[in-house]
């Protein structure tokens, strides 16, 4: 599945930001604590230790919220940097077939991801034992649920890169996946709201049972698991990225196998996604433009010159990014 | 050795090669030609699998390539420009390649790094055009494929690297029976290193022709005469290569006595038969157009 020189051509052409990520996630867990206690430390020193509390707390803001970054930052390595720098064409020229090319980047991002956080967690809870801090909230939660995330961010960008030609196209077409259940959803209801004159809400048995499924719903937009509100929720929650980086390691999969490799260079590597995506980001221009039109000012007008407005830019924009080939 | 059997492939709608059958034996250097776009670099392309074929099959040794990519440990394929290697070193690329290819020969790679003098501690962006085509060259063979494939190797390099070049490659297929599939639009490098050659033109592989067959096939013929004849010699659709004052060069067919004896009628004070170059077939065989 994953060869041995193809694995070290990996190693060599990406070593910087392997050897970057792996000190970052292994040191970012043990360091939040350390930070802690350097923070208590100095309470020490400056107040009288009645007001000084040692505690580790994992749902306020830590380090290890942004362990996705470098599985994003990998991900766009991988593939993007490839096919913008024109390395792509030197391995699909060697003795390989695209699954075992594939897989090869897949899973020594995801080793990197999941061994270098495993260790931090190690590290972190040695020091945790070291340290005997007074309470200890949302460890074990926090560390495990970080792993997964980032490794949803880094399928996702990976899918993404098996469907693009550059590295612009993949963080776009990334962003774009990550919130677009916000797209396909909100927007449509928010412009409803507008049209009609009505709240959403109104039309459920209560506001409560309105709240609780846009809650449920938020769960299955990725970009939501970028902050940690995630931690107070069951930990079963953390199954639904699970199942994500499941089926973006399958669509990369997919797509790097049979999409066409003379398309580097251009936004997506199957000409037949332009037409469509260039509908809906127009579409969402659309939506999107006109709902700010009409909040700025709460009337119709600025909805239809909200609308016109995001038209064009929706165009423009996509006409620009997905039709204008990338020199390669 | 390597067969392409009803090759085509269109790229964004636009038919790029259509049907192209082609075989390549061992020992065997191939010259394909063509104009700018005409598909030499999507057929290399192709061969190594960096992109797929709409339809046709590629066999190595009756292997089908696309099914065991792994074959291509016996297939090198030396882009114009390769962009992998900008960063590393000569030792670096070698400890990269040798991971990939087994058969590949350190010791017989530093013979040829130091023959030809290249410099081993330098970064492969640093060098020259020409020192980067023969340090690739170097790397492709010391990985002891059975097939190279070249585009345009000697593209952007001057006279003398030129001719290392071309001879590092004339020595490899003596010594090692390797074959070559070679992209140039220069046609004295094909002329001196093809046994054979092929036009791709209008999406098709035309003009397979066994290089010394085609140069025997015409004869240069050097005239002076009293007389203006341009008029004459072009009436009988004689490709004429050059016309300086009373003197004419022209090419025709060996075998064409009647052209010859045409040009005799025209009582030239001088005649001259010389032998021709690939050039001059080319501009006889394709009546003047040139397509390279």
């Amino acid at each position: 599945m994953v060869d041995r020189g193809l694995l070290y051509r990996e190693w060599k052409q990406n070593q910087v930001v392997i050897l970057l990520s792996i000190a970052f996630l292994v040191l970012a867990n043990p360091l939040s604590i350390v930070n802690t206690y350097l923070s208590y430390q100095g309470c020490l020193d400056r107040q009288d230790p009645q007001y000084c509390d040692f505690i580790v707390n994992y749902s306020i803001s830590n380090l290890i919220d942004i362990n996705w970054v470098p599985g994003v930052i990998l991900a766009v390595c991988f593939l993007g940097m490839e096919r913008s720098k024109g390395t792509m064409d030197f391995i699909l020229s060697l003795p390989y077939n695209r699954s075992q090319i594939f897989q090869t980047k897949f899973w020594l991002g995801g080793f990197v991801i999941v061994l270098s956080q495993l260790i931090g967690f190690l590290l972190a809870w040695l020091l945790i034992l070291v340290y005997n801090p007074e309470h200890v909230y949302f460890f074990e939660h926090s560390s495990i649920g970080v792993i997964v995330i980032s490794f949803m961010a880094f399928s996702l960008v990976m899918a993404a890169g098996a469907l693009t030609g550059n590295a612009f196209a993949q963080l776009l077409t990334a962003f774009s996946a990550a919130i677009l259940p916000y797209l396909i959803i909100a927007l449509p209801v928010g412009n409803l709201e507008v049209v009609f004159g009505a709240n959403i809400w109104e039309i459920f048995p209560s506001p409560e049972s309105y709240f609780s499924l846009a809650s449920n719903l938020s769960n299955l937009v990725p970009i939501s698991y970028v902050v940690n509100e995630w931690l107070i929720n069951s930990k079963y929650l953390l199954l639904i990225p699970a199942v994500m980086s499941m089926l973006f390691y399958l669509i990369g999969f997919i797509s790097f196998k049979k999409l066409p490799s003379e398309r580097n260079g251009h936004f997506f590597l199957w000409n037949r996604l332009d037409r469509p995506v260039q509908i809906l980001v127009m579409a969402f221009g659309i939506l999107g433009f006109g709902l700010f039109g009409y909040y700025t000012g709460h009337s119709i007008i600025g909805y239809i010159l909200g609308m016109i407005i995001g038209a064009v830019a929706g165009f423009f924009v996509s006409y620009f990014s997905i039709y204008k080939k990338t020199k390669v | 050795m390597i067969e392409l059997r009803q090759l085509s492939k269109a790229i964004d709608g636009n038919q790029v090669l259509k049907d192209v059958s082609l075989t390549i034996e061992k020992g065997e250097i191939f010259g394909l030609l063509g104009r700018n776009g005409s598909g030499k670099t999507t057929m290399l392309r192709l061969i190594q699998q960096i992109i797929f074929a709409d339809s046709g099959t590629i066999l190595f040794d009756g292997v089908e390539i696309k099914k065991h990519p792994k074959v291509k440990q016996n297939i090198i394929y030396m882009p114009v420009q390769n962009p992998f290697y900008d960063k590393y070193t000569y030792k670096q690329l070698v400890d990269i390649l040798r991971r990939i290819y087994p058969k590949f020969d350190v010791t017989y790679a530093n013979e040829l790094m130091n023959r030809y003098e290249i410099p081993e501690t330098k970064k492969y962006r640093e060098l020259s055009t020409g020192l980067k085509k023969q340090l690739s060259l170097v790397l492709s063979f010391a990985a002891r494929p059975a097939l190279i494939l070249l585009d345009e190797p000697t593209d952007g390099i001057d006279a003398v690297t030129r001719h290392d070049v071309l001879q590092l490659m004339v020595d490899e297929v003596a010594e090692r029976d390797t074959s070559i599939l070679i992209t140039s639009h220069r046609l004295e490098d094909i002329e001196r290193m093809c046994n054979r050659i092929g036009f791709l033109e209008d999406n098709s592989l035309t003009n397979v022709m066994d290089l010394d067959e085609l140069k025997e096939e015409y004869i240069k013929i050097q005239m002076a005469f009293d007389t203006d004849v341009n008029l004459a010699i072009r009436e009988q659709n004689i490709p004429m290569l050059d016309q300086a004052g009373v003197f004419y060069t022209v090419l025709i067919p060996k075998s064409d006595e009647e052209k010859k004896s045409f040009l005799r009628e025209l009582k030239p004070k001088v005649w001259n038969e010389l032998p021709v170059n690939l050039e001059e077939v080319f501009i006889a065989k394709f009546g003047g157009k040139r397509r390279w």
